[in-house]
């Protein structure tokens, strides 16, 4: 009998010990995506305009700005483009920058986002440039499609003016931290930082990676 | 799973019955299994797996020749660190896992040189089906693949005889899950030890 019972327990722990652990610590389950159009040059540095505005939102809702965590992608992304030589150009309705920025923050139990194949248009947030809206708005080659997930996501989005096309502006690059919404302010930010350094250090940057090694 | 693979499957168990009911010498078998990933394992997931478990349960179907039928669990698990991989017209950057779970279902012929001496080497050929779950996480996201493929197990081991019944069992077996129509094969080396009890 004794038999018999060691040999159960031994063959249930055998089992038990045969799944192996995975991510143990939370920002182990951060991601960094980029997708962006390859016949952009974003090696070669060009003008930019950054609002100094990051939309916050939960559940798709507009949600009051978290000024910490907004301060800090703003800092962060402003660092990054003026260290690969982009010129900060702000947006004027004659003369528009090469890259119009934006950065959402979609703080949420609800939405995350994943890139299908189908083309779309851009769901829309970009502050004072209601003075020139062309009729086509911003549209992807790609569409980015929210899915149901508890996490938070951080959304970098790049648009071309100048390469307009019937009133359509292009994006031309989308890059999306994903992660858990756990741990402390400190931690988060952090994350935040991480985050935003893998999106840049990513193609289509990396040609100018190394100024930042 | 496919109905060949049913048929495998329903096939190998009803043979190792008949066998193991008709037979006067049936065994059992417990082992534990250490594997070393090899060609297209290896190259997803080079790292030895510590962590397999296989059961056995067949006959002796006269001095030299036994059968059974062999059932096995084994993990292979690595951390890939924190990596970018490409996608299309884009890169992910994380930290990725991935994971292999086996589960081979084998016909196991064995033939058993000197079977009744304390020393019995043997040699076999197991037959079967892998049931093979691949899977990739990455941050949130998971790639899963469950596969079953048609396998061969070609094996040598030593028996050595503790007892009227009881048998120290130690084998080699390279596992050569095929390739299907939309997955690659799969192979390691198994090294096992472990205990074979006859009734």
């Amino acid at each position: 009998m004794n038999q018999k019972f060691l040999i159960l327990v031994a063959t249930v722990a055998l089992f038990t010990a045969c799944y192996p652990e995975g991510a143990t610590y939370v920002h182990e389950l951060d991601t960094a995506m980029s997708r962006y159009d390859s016949n952009f040059a974003f090696h070669e540095p060009q003008s930019y305009d950054l609002p100094d505005t990051v939309a916050f939102f939960k559940n798709g809702q507009p949600q009051a700005s978290h000024a910490v965590i907004g301060a800090l992608l703003l800092t962060e992304v402003n660092r990054k483009l003026d260290s690969l030589g982009w010129v900060k150009h702000p947006l004027v309705q004659d003369d528009l920058p090469d890259l119009m920025v934006s950065i959402t923050v979609h703080e949420n139990h609800s939405v995350g986002m994943i890139w299908g194949s189908t083309p779309g248009y851009w769901w829309g947030w970009y502050p004072g440039w209601d003075f020139w809206y062309p009729s086509g708005g911003w549209y992807y080659p790609w569409i980015t499609i929210p899915y149901q997930i508890h996490t938070g996501s951080v959304i970098v989005e790049m648009a071309a003016p100048n390469q307009a096309q019937r009133n359509r502006i292009p994006i031309v690059y989308s890059g999306v931290l994903d992660g858990l919404l756990q741990g402390s302010e400190r931690y988060r930010l952090q994350r935040l930082q991480v985050g935003i350094n893998d999106l840049f250090g990513q193609a289509p940057f990396r040609g100018a990676t190394n100024r930042w090694d | 799973m496919n109905s060949f693979v049913k048929k495998i499957v329903a096939g190998s168990a009803l043979f190792t019955v008949l066998f193991a009911a008709s037979g006067q010498n049936r065994y059992s078998s417990v082992r534990y299994s250490l594997a070393f990933p090899t060609g297209n394992t290896q190259d997803y997931i080079s790292k030895t797996s510590f962590r397999g478990v296989e059961f056995e349960f067949g006959s002796y179907i006269n001095t030299h020749w036994s059968i059974g039928l062999q059932m096995g669990y084994q993990t292979f698990y690595k951390e890939m660190g924190k990596t970018s991989y490409p996608i299309r017209d884009g890169v992910i950057t994380g930290y990725q896992y991935r994971y292999i779970h086996a589960v081979p279902l084998l016909l196991q012929p064995r033939y058993h040189f000197a079977a009744n001496a304390k020393i019995n080497p043997f040699v076999g050929m197991g037959v079967g089906t892998y049931w093979v779950e691949q899977t990739t996480e990455m941050g949130l996201y998971a790639w899963v693949d469950k596969i079953w493929h048609f396998g061969l197990a070609p094996e040598a081991g030593i028996g050595v005889g503790l007892g009227m019944r009881s048998m120290l069992f130690a084998s080699a077996q390279y596992n050569w899950a095929l390739p299907t129509a939309h997955f690659d094969s799969r192979q390691w080396m198994s090294m096992k030890l472990g205990f074979t009890y006859a009734f």
